[in-house]
């Protein structure tokens, strides 16, 4: 019985892999010891057979190539990517798209409001200055860009007497603490109108707007 | 290679044709059924060229390819008994004069003419063989495919069975040495 280590050498050297330090020293076991050569016979037995039994049928390579080339551009042309970029486009679909889709929305909308409050504020700088009296305490500059009422006929009349309700349409007091800025563009009329007491019900003329 | 990894299609089919005997070579003995390496190869051909990023070094793709096409061989083999195949000769149609070998799964790309008559201890010694294959550990089998019979450099299949070159020579060693236990009253 050879030793588990003889027999680690007689296989590599069956395969021709055995070191070339170690070759002079099996052959000269070999020539020796039978049971070495017939366990070397045993083992190109059965590499003979293995490479005899298992032998791939011959095939159409030519063809075969053609077919996998088609496969493959299948593919290329289903995602159009080279190979290098299609690994890292595997990387941005699984965690990129999610998040670059919620920047986009966030910027779409920053950007929308910033241009609609640029443009609010740059028209009240710029417009001229049209004064709707509601009151006569009360004297307010209208953007041009919204709808302006343009009062006109009588001035109104001076209160009789003490004011009965007083409104006020403005940012609440926290927006205005907190420099909102987006509570001037949405409550721009007039932000204080004083009903007064009177007879009168001019107040309530459909063509004004309180 | 570098054609390859820098978007070049056409260089692929430079591997296809350079890997393609080998790839289906390996298959064919795990499986033992043309029709089903031949799927295999072009799945493992389809895998390698859509990961190709992710291949370290560029140089070791025979390796990684052969890696690719055991995995897939032998999930294959394990799914085997449930799946639905379809046949790439079906897929592609029968092509007028040629012929539609039979010998171990047939396939359109067989040649007839190539293909030997066995006798019937041949046969048997086939089957055997096959069988005893089958009874080794999996690294065992893909060393004694790949290197003895696939003739492959230990190096090449170290890298495919990702581990070293003496490890690739002891798992022949083993496997080898368990065949001709099994084999001896066939041998």
């Amino acid at each position: 019985m050879l030793n588990e280590q003889l027999e680690f050498q007689v296989s590599q050297y069956a395969d021709g892999t055995l070191p070339a330090a170690e070759v002079a020293a099996l052959e000269a076991v070999l020539a020796s010891d039978v049971g070495a050569r017939e366990l070397l016979a045993e083992y190109r037995s059965v590499d003979a057979a293995l490479k005899r039994e298992m032998s791939v049928p011959a095939m159409n390579w030519d063809r075969l190539a053609a077919h996998l080339s088609d496969a493959v551009a299948a593919e290329n042309d289903v995602a159009p990517a080279s190979p290098r970029t299609l690994a890292f486009s595997g990387w941005w679909a699984r965690t990129g798209v999610r998040t670059s889709a919620a920047i986009a929305a966030m910027v779409l909308v920053a950007v929308g409001t910033f241009a609609i409050l640029s443009r609010d504020r740059g028209t009240r700088q710029d417009a001229p200055v049209d004064s709707v009296v509601v009151n006569s305490q009360a004297q307010t500059a209208l953007p041009t860009a919204v709808a302006i009422i343009d009062i006109t006929g009588p001035a109104p009349e001076a209160a009789a007497g003490p004011a009965v309700a007083e409104i006020t349409i403005d940012a609440t007091p926290l927006a205005k603490q907190m420099h909102y800025g987006a509570a001037e563009t949405i409550v721009y009329r007039a932000p204080r109108v004083v009903i007064a007491s009177g007879g009168s019900g001019r107040q309530d003329v459909p063509s004004l707007p309180y | 290679m570098q054609d390859v990894l820098a978007g070049k299609r056409r260089a692929f089919d430079e591997l296809i044709r350079r890997y393609q005997r080998q790839a289906v070579a390996v298959s064919y003995r795990l499986l033992g059924n043309s029709q089903d390496s031949l799927e295999v190869t072009q799945d493992a051909f389809l895998k390698a060229f859509t990961s190709l990023g992710t291949l370290q070094k560029p140089e070791a793709f025979g390796g990684w390819l052969m890696r690719i096409v055991s995995n897939l061989s032998l999930n294959y083999r394990r799914s085997r008994k449930t799946r639905q195949s379809v046949p790439l000769a079906e897929v592609l149609g029968p092509q007028t004069g040629e012929t539609t070998e039979a010998h171990g799964g047939g396939s359109e790309w067989m040649s007839s003419s190539a293909d030997p008559v066995r006798g019937l201890e041949g046969k048997e010694l086939g089957a055997k063989l096959k069988e005893a294959l089958a009874q080794l550990p999996e690294k065992q089998r893909l060393a004694i495919v790949m290197f003895t019979i696939d003739e492959m450099p230990q190096k090449q299949v170290a890298e495919a069975l990702n581990c070293s070159v003496e490890a690739v020579k002891w798992h022949v060693f083993q496997g080898r040495k368990k065949l001709k236990e099994i084999l001896k009253e066939h041998l």
